[in-house]
């Protein structure tokens, strides 16, 4: 699994069980340093820490996802990120409007 | 309870027994009410939540990659090229992309392309568009709309009737909707090869439909995706619908860098490789077309 974030990381899984991977749209509305507003996932973002001797420091951070499986769907963030997903129904691999 | 349900399906499936992913229509299932295309931004103080929305920019000739601060990499593209706008990764600039953000005066949407620098990325964009639809991102009550009046039909889901707001119907004639014009797959077989320094390889897959304007497609895929850096393991083949959450830009592109975009004429998947050696590697991506044009300006709460 990719990393790229600096501040820890925690999960949270759906279990849609549709059998197959569906779109997923995910937005997060968005405080931190670098970025403001609703923004659509996956975020790469900056957030400030103050470091006692050292002043403000500045860290990467990213919230994304990934289908683990066809079931399931796992979402990566900071703790107490609030995540609004809406998934949808996809005519993919049979492209029935060939 | 049983209820009325009307239903379409595709051709060959039972449609009393078939799964819901294999319906082009379903009442019982709610379809995206689009009542907004814009490429300026606009106050929402008038809907009183956060609705959903697609983000689009419109690229321009002045795009590039760089792959290091001495080296870089053209994009190709000009005014008439469009991709998504997923969420701006500008180190200073909180406003470029689309957006949705809370003001004094309640929520505005932000629309711009991306400007500025970004970890070798100089983005340059033409402008931005978007498409907003009543699928709610926060949880205030909906304020009453005034809407013009005309016939429609409307099927209300669940739990809600028809004089209840938009947001709450399964079926509104009163707005647009994502229409289906093609479904297909792009796929690049990309060879094992060295890239010579100051060198670059590049292939691309296209599509033809030939629509005469720049259409809405899925998966929501951009340009300048590092796949050979967002991943520490690239699966072969490559399926870029199921590895969409994973993207970073954060890192001098290298590896596999892949661009989806969209024209009047074609929609392209391309892979660029710059300097490095390389296994062969299938990248395919299963898309989806609509006739929705992203260009298209109309505002249909008023």
């Amino acid at each position: 699994m990719a990393g790229g974030s600096d501040v820890p990381v925690y999960k949270k899984d759906i279990v849609h069980n549709l059998g197959y991977k569906p779109i997923v749209r995910a937005f997060v509305y968005m405080e931190a340093y670098s970025v403001f507003g609703l923004r659509e996932v996956p975020i790469n973002y900056y957030t400030r820490e103050w470091v006692d001797g050292m002043g403000w420091a500045i860290l990467g951070a990213r919230i994304y996802y990934e289908h683990i499986d066809n079931n399931t769907i796992r979402f990566y963030g900071e703790q107490n990120t609030v995540v609004n997903v809406t998934l949808y129904l996809e005519p993919r691999e049979d492209a029935w409007y060939e | 309870m049983s209820k009325f349900v009307i239903k379409a399906s595709k051709s060959g499936e039972d449609i009393r027994y078939t799964e819901n992913k294999n319906l082009s229509f379903s009442s019982d299932i709610e379809t995206p009410k689009i009542f907004m295309q814009t490429s300026s931004s606009y106050s929402l103080s008038a809907l009183g939540y956060i609705p959903s929305f697609m983000g689009f920019r419109q690229l321009s000739n002045t795009i590039i990659t760089r792959t290091s601060s001495a080296t870089y990499i053209s994009s190709g593209f000009d005014s008439g090229d469009y991709t998504f706008s997923i969420s701006s990764t500008m180190e200073d600039v909180s406003w470029n992309g689309v957006t949705i953000a809370e003001t004094l005066s309640g929520y505005e949407l932000y629309v711009s392309g991306y400007s500025g620098y970004f970890f070798g990325h100089d983005w340059a964009d033409t402008g931005g568009n978007a498409i907003l639809f009543f699928d709610q991102n926060s949880t205030e009550i909906p304020n009453t709309l005034s809407l013009e009046k005309k016939p429609a039909l409307l099927l209300a889901s669940d739990e809600h009737s028809v004089e209840d707001h938009p947001l709450y119907l399964n079926v509104d004639s009163r707005f647009d909707t994502f229409k289906i014009y093609k479904t297909g797959t792009l796929e690049l077989n990309l060879p094992a090869e060295t890239v010579a320094s100051g060198n670059t390889s590049s292939k691309t897959s296209t599509y033809t439909h030939n629509l005469g304007y720049p259409p809405v497609y899925l998966p929501e895929v951009g340009v300048d995706w590092n796949i050979g850096n967002a991943y520490g393991y690239v699966a072969n083949p490559f399926v870029v619908n199921d590895n969409l959450g994973d993207r970073a830009f954060s890192s001098y592109p290298a590896g596999n860098i892949l661009d989806v975009w969209v024209d009047s004429t074609n929609l392209n998947m391309r892979v660029v490789r710059t300097e490095g050696t390389y296994t062969a590697l299938t990248v395919r991506m299963y898309y989806t077309i609509f006739y929705n044009d992203i260009s298209e300006e109309f505002n249909l709460l008023t």
